[in-house]
């Protein structure tokens, strides 16, 4: 059975792309539009990974990914940034909230498949 | 006396109508910025719609052109052609998803300096306030209105962090924790 990503961005098209990537690696995915969204789909439906971008309305990913480390569902379920943001300061920040790595957009599709899979084991 | 008073008058108006004019201009600018992101917000969909739609007929072509190649007797040279026509494909497709993604990098951009122009509307209509007490021959209010722009401005910049630093196209890094 495929397994499932949950992709969690404001933007439409980025999501777009994500998904298209991702089925085409053959995953599942369900999109959220925030932070929030990510969250409350989070909850009631578990997921294998989660891909979240930082800055987004309602809910930031960081935000996200300390609420997600908070349920005990979530506490081992990997978790990656897709982010604009490249700094180290914000990297340290994803690292604390409990990311499991950070990855720069844009993302470049074989690059990203390779990390899912690696994460996914 | 009587000239530097008029002096502090004509400062006041001058800041005045700088305000106005000033705030007037920038509406325009968030204008073209809302245009602007419109118009990419429309282009990225279709461009996305239509990348989509595109990859899918030519999976199909694929698909169809290997069954044919395979019922074909002696289609050695074809089974190749297909082979490399298949891999330039992907090799465009990688590089497309990764060129669609200006979007999300360029909305963004547009959304930081919208929020700046909004800001710098608050400091004009500040300088405006501040201006009608030095028409009215308020001197105290230049060092007022000095010291409440610079904290207005201050207070701009550490609202605006800058979140897209990107000026390619190119992947990004990844780390792994």
């Amino acid at each position: 059975m495929a397994k499932t990503i949950l992709a969690v961005d404001d933007s439409g098209s980025l999501r777009q792309m994500l998904v298209f990537t991702l089925k085409a690696a053959g995953y599942q995915v369900v999109e959220a539009v925030d932070g929030r969204d990510g969250l409350d789909k989070a909850i009631h439906k578990p997921f294998d990974l989660v891909l979240t971008d930082q800055n987004m309305p309602n809910m930031d990913g960081l935000a996200l990914i300390r609420a997600l480390r908070g349920l005990p569902s979530y506490a081992r379920v990997p978790i990656l940034m897709l982010t604009t943001e490249s700094s180290d300061e914000m990297k340290s920040k994803g690292r604390a909230a409990g990311a499991n790595g950070w990855l720069v957009k844009p993302f470049d599709p074989n690059r990203l498949t390779e990390v899912v899979r690696k994460v996914l084991g | 006396m009587k000239r530097q008073e008029s002096g502090v008058l004509e400062l006041g108006r001058l800041l005045t109508e700088v305000s106005v004019e000033g705030i007037a201009h920038l509406e325009e600018v968030q204008a073209d910025l809302t245009q602007t992101r419109l118009l990419l917000a429309e282009a990225i969909a279709r461009l996305s719609d239509g990348f989509s739609a595109l990859h899918a007929a030519v999976s199909v072509q694929r698909a169809a052109a290997e069954q044919l190649q395979q019922q074909a007797t002696g289609a050695g040279d074809g089974q190749a052609q297909l082979r490399e026509a298949a891999a330039a494909i992907d090799t465009h497709v990688q590089a497309m998803v990764t060129a669609l993604q200006f979007e999300d990098m360029t909305s963004q951009l547009i959304a930081h300096a919208g929020r700046r122009i909004t800001g710098l509307q608050g400091i004009l209509a500040r300088v405006g306030d501040g201006a009608q007490g030095l028409a009215a021959g308020d001197l105290t209010q230049l060092d007022t209105l000095r010291a409440a722009m610079a904290a207005q401005s201050r207070e701009l910049d550490g609202s605006l962090a800058r979140s897209v630093d990107q000026r390619h196209l190119e992947s990004g890094d990844i780390t792994l924790f």
